[in-house]
């Protein structure tokens, strides 16, 4: 079950990162100044960035590779994802769409609570539960006794 | 031999971002500036001379958009003859009534009201996104203005409205355009009004516009 799991969690945030990585930056950037919660200065540097975490947490998670590392990323990122949507449903902004998947998928803000906070609780699981989690992984690999 | 797990690391990061990076250069080799004036259909708003020539992709249903428009009217009060405008239609398939609402400000360019059409649409917005069919509502809108009934309801049931919209879209994804209100100001892309009109100040800040 926690390798099901981790699977899930690498493939969503790959997915994630990899539709913001593949559409102009500009899009992004607009998505994040919607949150009105950083500072102008700081909104096309995260812009840049931000997508590549989430790809390369996924893509880690995924393999199975530093996966209690990636995790500790996920978890992170996952749990600062809810605060700045936690603050935009409280500031009531005029957000019709959360951006988390570019134009492909439409959330509403609550939806993606709800998401963060599952993302939030599978990684604490997988992290918890890490030799668990780690089966078929690159990890493993490196782990199993050498010959 | 077994590679090292620090080697490992580097090399699957060091792919990643260079197959992505090579897959990105080459859709953005695809699109070249020329594309953003392609199949241009005669509704640009101010001197088509201006020094600060904006294309925007937008969906009269999106309310970032309706917020946009505001802000498009007060840089052209400010900036007067500094600033030419021209609308793209990008309906997204998410907003029920935005293709409807592109056919009927299409069809009001044969009359010669596309712009008093364009600013209606937006500000009654709010009135009619929740409309279950807003056809009635339109044809109200477009006779206030001084459009011939008659000759609108022909036109937005005929498909020629239909195509001029579809070719807008087709060219604005060509120019990787995915999300409204996308504006392409002397050839550079930002997203949102606010951004927009930083752009623009920041190019009439500069003697010439460029």
């Amino acid at each position: 079950m926690f390798v099901v799991i981790r699977l899930l969690l690498g493939a969503l945030f790959i997915f994630s990162g990899g539709e913001k990585l593949l559409k102009p930056m500009e899009e992004f950037l607009y998505v994040i100044d919607g949150y009105q919660a950083l500072p102008q200065w700081a909104e096309p540097a995260v812009a840049l960035l931000f997508p590549w975490v989430e790809f390369f947490a996924g893509l880690f998670i995924l393999l199975g590779f530093w996966l209690r590392q990636a995790l500790a990323v996920l978890l992170l990122l996952s749990a600062a994802l809810a605060l700045i949507v936690g603050q935009a449903i409280l500031r009531h902004l005029p957000l019709d769409n959360c951006g988390c998947f570019g134009e492909l998928i439409h959330l509403p803000l609550h939806g993606v609570i709800l998401i963060d906070l599952s993302v939030i609780a599978l990684s604490a699981l997988c992290l918890a539960n890490s030799t668990k989690a780690s089966r078929y992984s690159l990890d493993a690999f490196y782990a199993r006794p050498k010959a | 031999m077994i590679i090292s797990r620090q080697i490992l690391s580097l090399a699957l990061v060091v792919l990643v971002i260079a197959g992505l990076s090579i897959y990105k250069f080459g859709i953005q080799k695809a699109w070249h500036p020329a594309k953003i004036n392609m199949f241009q259909q005669g509704r640009v708003k101010g001197d088509p001379a201006a020094p600060v020539k904006i294309v925007e992709y937008t969906d009269f249903q999106c309310p970032a958009c309706a917020a946009a428009n505001t802000v498009l009217e007060d840089l052209f009060k400010k900036h007067e003859g500094k600033i030419s405008l021209e609308h793209k239609h990008f309906p997204l398939p998410r907003h029920a009534h935005s293709l409807r609402a592109s056919i009927f400000a299409e069809c009001a360019v044969e009359q010669g009201k596309f712009w008093p059409m364009h600013d209606v649409l937006f500000k009654s917005q709010k009135s009619w996104e929740g409309m279950i069919s807003v056809d009635a509502y339109f044809s109200e809108l477009a006779v206030s203005l001084g459009l011939d009934g008659t000759r609108l309801a022909a036109c937005v049931n005929s498909p020629a409205a239909d195509g001029k919209v579809t070719r807008d879209k087709i060219a604005g994804q060509t120019l990787e355009v995915n999300a409204t209100p996308t504006f392409f100001i002397n050839g550079k892309r930002v997203v949102g009004g606010k951004f927009m009109a930083e752009e623009v100040e920041k190019l009439l800040a500069v003697p010439g516009g460029k």
